[in-house]
């Protein structure tokens, strides 16, 4: 039962990204024809026009980002696993690839692989709606999984026995209004646009289900944005003032660093966050905290950062953790928005 | 965005639990765990086990997550699970708090367990007791014994018993102490499953915990038993004098582990065996002694300071004291007025037994005065008042004999209703 009704929610969804990208390409008519033909399932048609835009445009994103998608359909997992695979490692920043090789991954049951990709994708984009949605599908399948094994049900039971509903796939990885397809392609090569030509930050929801891309060029490994070497250096400064304060115990600074509108994801209010911190540092015995692999993302006003901290504590233990820090700018500094560890 | 309103896990109970009420120094020192850092370096101070966790380990990594989850942590806590559940698949609650974490990255979660209909099917037991295991787990380490006291029953223990265990049926725990010179220290403690009817084990297969006090007599190693029983087993010797006396019957309880498919079993899941996740059931074969090491198994412990207990124990002393001195006067009516009317040993009438017991020793002690030394005195209350006591009793010159004695009161008056060697 809840399996039909969420298959008719992907291809709800899926039809309204189509219907939002007759709208789109109205503006760039170049891979209409492919699109259209991958929607009809003339697949062997639209390969050959990808194909053939390919000779023109080897790197087009967009071009084997339609290949992967292709190739999933005419059930080529392995080769459409590839194709995302590798247009990740050529384009780190878009989330869309992770989403999709996410789907693969969850039709073949690998639920963790879909879940790992999957959270690249929210890291990179947190406001990534179809992620979103995708990854509680995977979570939920994987509960499942696990309260199987709590409560010792047999593998007969049919609901372990359902392969995972099939994720939402995107076709599309995205554009804005004003683009030409291919001028404003990401490239890795090329410098920032002046403006940022998206129509929100923080990306779309499906009912706008075109998905939109950072326009900074793109970030590879700790390198930061090439054209904004000032902002980096600013959010560096204001990482260091943060650990400072936190070894030195000093609560105004530390607390200082967070911002207004800081989530406090478990905590019902602001207050009751900060108790909790100041609890937290007197009692746990830390003396330093560092931070290294600072690894810098910029949106416009935004920034993601994942680094690796480590604490030393007064017994001489240390701690390491990975962290993700969102930040945003409000007037002249740089806050925290929100904080969480992973691994 | 939508997801993040469903990100909030509300475990009530336990988290509310957790977070307000657990003291940080819960569990022993070998199992304070303040960072992953941590739990790596205190990890080796324990032999692995057999199934690659030491005794004690497993909980309170489960205590930890829990503990995260109460400070709205659910990032580090859902990893940590993932760890958990990875490591030890048949551990079956850190799987269902595994499923908890996942499922609330998706959704409210509002109790221990939150499966949805459509798969508990059958298995709605199961789930009623994965969350006793977890209540009960929570309970106990949160109702510490007070620092420095003991479980009522040990009056005194004689240097001869270098351990001792209690057993809390009511909070699904097993305490194991070392007997030091100064006294019992309590070194660790673990759940434990009883009964599948709980506890007052009166006869064969009403699978029913005894309670009482008993004695390791052997231990088993895991190659002389089939796989159901774990990482090994350490009988005890119910029916012991008392059981017998009121006519008890069944046999062949055991303290033992758990099969490879289950890590932890449900609070009441056994035959009348006390049964134990094998680390921990290993921990403690490892180090008690057989024969001396007491077990007392109570339906609720009642915890003491020594210092209130050793009044009684000098008091019993003193009439144990006065027993010796009548044998020691070889005047056998005097002797007789320790024993209870109904005394019975190897088929014997009191009088005969006495008599014949009494000569025998005579002859072997040759009018030297008896000593007792190594003096255990145990003492059970339910019904009755009654008091196994265990002592070395030695001739100058002669190797002592072992002997344990049940004492009964009736009325004023402390008596012997068996005697035998330990």
């Amino acid at each position: 039962m809840q399996c039909i009704a969420s298959f008719l929610l992907n291809v709800r969804h899926l039809l309204l990204l189509v219907v939002a990208l007759w709208g789109w390409v109205a503006h760039a008519g170049e891979y209409t024809e492919i699109a259209q033909l991958i929607n009809t399932g003339n697949l062997t048609q639209a390969m050959a026009q990808v194909d053939q835009h390919l000779l023109k445009k080897p790197k087009d994103p967009q071009l084997r980002f339609f290949q992967g998608v292709i190739q999933r359909n005419s059930g080529k997992t392995q080769e459409a696993t590839s194709t995302f695979t590798r247009l990740i490692q050529d384009y780190p920043e878009l989330p869309e690839p992770y989403n999709n090789l996410a789907v693969l991954h969850a039709s073949q049951n690998q639920l963790d692989k879909a879940r790992a990709a999957l959270e690249m994708a929210i890291r990179i984009n947190p406001g990534y709606g179809t992620a979103q949605e995708n990854l509680g599908d995977v979570y939920a399948k994987l509960a499942s999984q696990s309260y199987s094994k709590a409560l010792q049900l047999s593998g007969t039971n049919s609901a372990l026995s359902q392969k995972i509903a099939v994720l939402r796939e995107l076709l599309v990885h995205g554009a804005t209004k004003n683009q030409k397809a291919s001028s404003n392609a990401i490239t890795p090569n090329q410098t920032a646009l002046t403006t940022p030509v998206r129509p929100a930050p923080g990306g779309t929801t499906s009912g706008n289900a075109v998905m939109v891309l950072p326009q900074q060029p793109a970030l590879r490994g700790g390198n930061t944005t090439r054209a904004r070497p000032n902002v980096n250096a600013e959010i560096q400064a204001t990482l260091q003032t943060w650990a400072n304060a936190w070894s030195k115990k000093d609560m105004t600074t530390y607390l200082g660093a967070y911002a207004d509108n800081f989530d406090p994801s478990g905590v019902p209010n602001r207050q009751a966050w900060e108790n909790e911190q100041r609890k937290s540092m007197q009692q746990k015995g830390t003396t330093r905290v560092q931070l290294e692999d600072v690894n810098i993302t910029v949106h416009a006003n935004k920034a993601m950062v994942k680094l690796r901290q480590i604490q030393e504590t007064k017994e001489g233990a240390i701690v390491t953790s990975h962290k993700t820090l969102n930040l945003a700018k409000e007037g002249a500094h740089w806050r925290i928005t929100r904080e969480y560890t992973r691994g | 965005m939508a997801l993040r309103r469903f990100r909030t896990l509300h475990i009530m109970c336990v988290a509310l639990m957790v977070a307000f009420a657990l003291p940080s120094g819960a569990v022993d020192a070998e199992r304070k765990k303040v960072s992953r850092a941590a739990t790596k370096a205190s990890y080796s101070h324990n032999t692995v086990g057999s199934n690659g966790s030491a005794d004690g380990i497993a909980e309170a990594r489960l205590i930890d997550i829990y503990k995260l989850v109460g400070r709205g942590q659910n990032r580090e806590a859902l990893f940590r699970a993932q760890e958990l559940a990875t490591e030890l698949p048949h551990f079956h609650l850190a799987q269902l708090v595994y499923g908890d974490l996942l499922a609330a990255q998706a959704r409210r979660i509002t109790t221990v367990g939150d499966v949805p209909d459509a798969l508990m099917r059958t298995a709605a037991d199961n789930l009623q007791e994965l969350r006793e295991e977890s209540q009960r787990r929570m309970r106990a380490l949160q109702e510490r014994p007070p620092a420095g006291t003991i479980p009522s029953q040990f009056l005194t223990l004689s240097q001869r018993s270098r351990h001792a265990i209690a057993v809390d049926a009511s909070r699904s725990r097993l305490y194991l102490f070392e007997n030091t010179p100064q006294g019992l220290v309590l070194r660790s403690d673990y759940y434990i499953s009883v009964g599948k009817a709980g506890i007052a084990k009166a006869v064969e297969g009403d699978q029913r915990t005894p309670l009482g006090v008993y004695y390791v007599t052997s231990s088993l190693n895991r190659k002389s038993l089939t796989d159901f029983y774990g990482s090994g087993a350490l009988p005890i010797n119910y029916p012991n004098r008392l059981d017998v006396k009121r006519g008890k019957t069944g046999s062949g309880i055991w303290l033992h582990g758990t099969p490879p498919d289950q890590f932890s079993r449900a609070p009441r899941a056994t035959d009348g065996c006390v049964v134990l996740a094998n680390p921990d059931l290993e921990r403690i074969a490892r180090t008690v002694e057989v024969r001396s090491t007491p077990v007392v198994i109570a339906s609720e412990l009642e915890w003491v300071k020594p210092g209130k207990v050793h009044q009684e124990a000098e008091s019993f002393k003193a009439t144990l004291y006065a027993w010796r001195d009548a044998k020691n006067t070889g005047d056998l009516d005097k002797v007789l007025g320790f024993y209870t009317s109904d005394f019975t040993a190897s088929g014997k009438p009191l009088k005969q037994w006495l008599s014949s017991n009494l000569k025998t020793e005579l002859a072997h002690t040759q009018g030297r005065k008896i000593a007792l030394k190594d003096i255990s005195l145990l003492r059970w209350t339910d019904s009755a008042d009654t008091m196994v006591v265990t002592f070395a009793e030695l001739a100058s010159g002669h190797a002592g004999l072992t002997k344990r004695q049940y004492w009964m009161r009736e009325g004023s008056q402390w008596k012997i209703f068996f005697e035998g060697s330990a």
